[in-house]
């Protein structure tokens, strides 16, 4: 940054966030000093520049709102599930449900530590079927690296004093349905050429395989990193294994879009997945993507899978 | 600010204003929809287009440009509250017909009471629609991830937050990112080739 000195005055200069007396003087200084002036209007042009990014990005969020409105950041969490009361003498009803309860909690419980938690096991297969055992012995060897840790329990951004956090009973269980279907793609570059002759892809791929998933990302924001719906379905998974779901939304939507892309299949299916993590707000996409996917004229690979997880989905309404 | 779909409008302006601009977009996203969706509003720009020489067409781009105006007038703080946002917003929209006919060659037909505020020069529209060009051409120039960092710069998010949501190693590096998509952009701005690699 030291090639502009006065970044940080001229910034509280445009943003209106310098005292009046300094602002003043600042405005005197400005008339007397010709490259002062002419850096505060390249700065004025920046910052015009990324209003009209913001504004770009506001009209093209406005012309999809009228079929798919934004979610709901307030949202209030639905009414606790009911629990069975043994007095009625017609518990066994409740069995099943609590049963899936027990599942969900399992299984969100599960998601909280695998992320980053659990080990790589050279044996285990990568796909290895959900096993509530596992949330009784957390293992904490090979834990990640600690670039990945503060991902570990994201936090959103900023939050008024009265939004809730979404841990809603129903969202923990669309969001251990999501986890439970979740397939983690092992990337096979890992196996193939020397060291020096890996692209970035390849090295985001090995990267992934690592479970470094913000060093994933990292590089695949190289300029050069190649084929983009190649890129962005990586990422997508990256963002997922991060638990950024809106954004692992955005990139597999931008290759499920591409029926040329070779992962597009696949993405449809993650796609889905992304908008079930993030139900109830984002169910009628994730409704909509399952139906497509379930559809035997689609003759989509997954149909039967969807199939299934629309059932399942609907039981938990 | 509780959950509602009801139309109209059931926040409050000071709801609205804090969700537009404490630097939240889903808030932000969300307060927008539920003022722009009131069909009064929507319904009283067109009409209003409609009555002083436009289409439905017209109606419907001079909403959605008052709409942009709008949210960047709170956001940095511009709406002095002395009227309720709605009127606030009819004001940007009659303000913003004016204009759009300008630009459409529909001078001859502007009279007083077409407008409440001052309208700006030809000169100087010219010059903003140029300027306009030339950055929208340099921001095609940078790649998704510096619009996108640069959008949450813009929207006051610290270098933490900028770090944490695009998976940056540290607040340091997000803030470095932060400064080659700036010069990116302004090297593209003033029209130097290949201008976007850092």
């Amino acid at each position: 940054m030291s090639s502009r000195p006065h970044t940080d005055k001229i910034e509280a200069f445009l943003t209106g966030r310098m005292p009046p007396e300094e602002s003043r003087s600042f405005e005197q200084a400005l008339a007397q000093d010709e490259d002062l002036a002419i850096e505060v209007e390249m700065q004025r042009l920046e910052h015009d520049a990324m209003e009209l990014i913001l504004e770009k990005d506001l009209k093209s969020k406005m012309a999809k709102w009228k079929d798919n409105p934004p979610p709901n950041p307030f949202s209030e969490p639905p009414a606790p599930l009911p629990i069975p009361q043994p007095s009625t003498g017609s518990w066994k009803r409740w069995l099943p449900l609590l049963g899936a309860a027990v599942f969900v909690l399992g299984g969100v419980y599960f998601f909280l530590w695998s992320e980053d938690n659990t080990p790589v096991s050279p044996t285990a297969p990568a796909n290895a079927p959900f096993d509530p055992m596992k949330e009784q012995n957390p293992v904490v060897s090979n834990e990640p690296t600690k670039e990945e840790q503060p991902f570990a329990k994201p936090t959103a951004p900023k939050k008024p004093p009265n939004s809730k956090e979404p841990t809603s009973q129903k969202e923990s269980a669309y969001l251990a349905l999501a986890f439970n279907e979740y397939e983690t793609p092992s990337f096979d570059s890992g196996q193939r050429g020397s060291d020096t002759e890996k692209s970035v892809v390849e090295e985001a791929e090995i990267a992934f395989n690592a479970r470094q998933y913000t060093k994933t990302i990292e590089l695949l924001s190289k300029p050069e990193a190649g084929n983009e719906s190649q890129v962005r379905y990586l990422r997508g998974h990256a963002y997922f294994k991060l638990k950024k779901y809106q954004k692992a939304a955005t990139e597999f939507e931008l290759v499920a879009a591409n029926g040329f892309a070779p992962n597009n299949q696949d993405a449809k299916w993650y796609l889905m997945l992304a908008y079930l993590a993030q139900a109830p707000a984002e169910r009628t996409n994730f409704l909509k993507m399952a139906e497509e996917i379930a559809d035997a004229q689609n003759q989509h690979a997954r149909q039967a899978e969807a199939a299934k997880l629309l059932e399942q989905f609907n039981q938990l309404k | 600010m509780p959950d509602t779909c009801t139309n109209p409008m059931k926040y409050s302006d000071q709801q609205l204003i804090e969700a537009i601009s404490n630097g939240d977009p889903r808030q932000r996203d969300w307060a927008l929809y539920q003022f722009c969706r009131q069909d009064s509003l929507r319904g009283w720009v067109l009409h209003y287009v409609e009555n002083h020489g436009g289409n439905v067409e017209d109606g419907e781009d001079v909403f959605q440009e008052t709409a942009v105006i709008f949210d960047r007038n709170i956001r940095q703080g511009r709406f002095d509250g002395k009227s309720t946002l709605r009127t606030y917003f009819l004001a940007i929209s009659k303000w913003h017909w004016v204009t759009y006919r300008r630009k459409k060659g529909s001078v001859s037909e502007l009279k007083p009471e077409h407008y409440d505020g001052e309208v700006e020069s030809v000169d100087a529209q010219v010059f903003e629609s140029e300027k306009r060009e030339i950055l929208e051409k340099a921001i095609a120039e940078l790649d998704t991830r510096c619009q996108e960092l640069l959008q949450y710069y813009k929207l006051d998010y610290s270098m933490k937050e900028i770090k944490e949501l695009l998976g940056f190693s540290s607040p340091e590096m997000a803030k470095k990112q932060a400064y080659r998509c700036r010069s990116g952009l302004r090297r593209c701005s003033i029209g130097i080739p290949i201008c976007s690699k850092h």
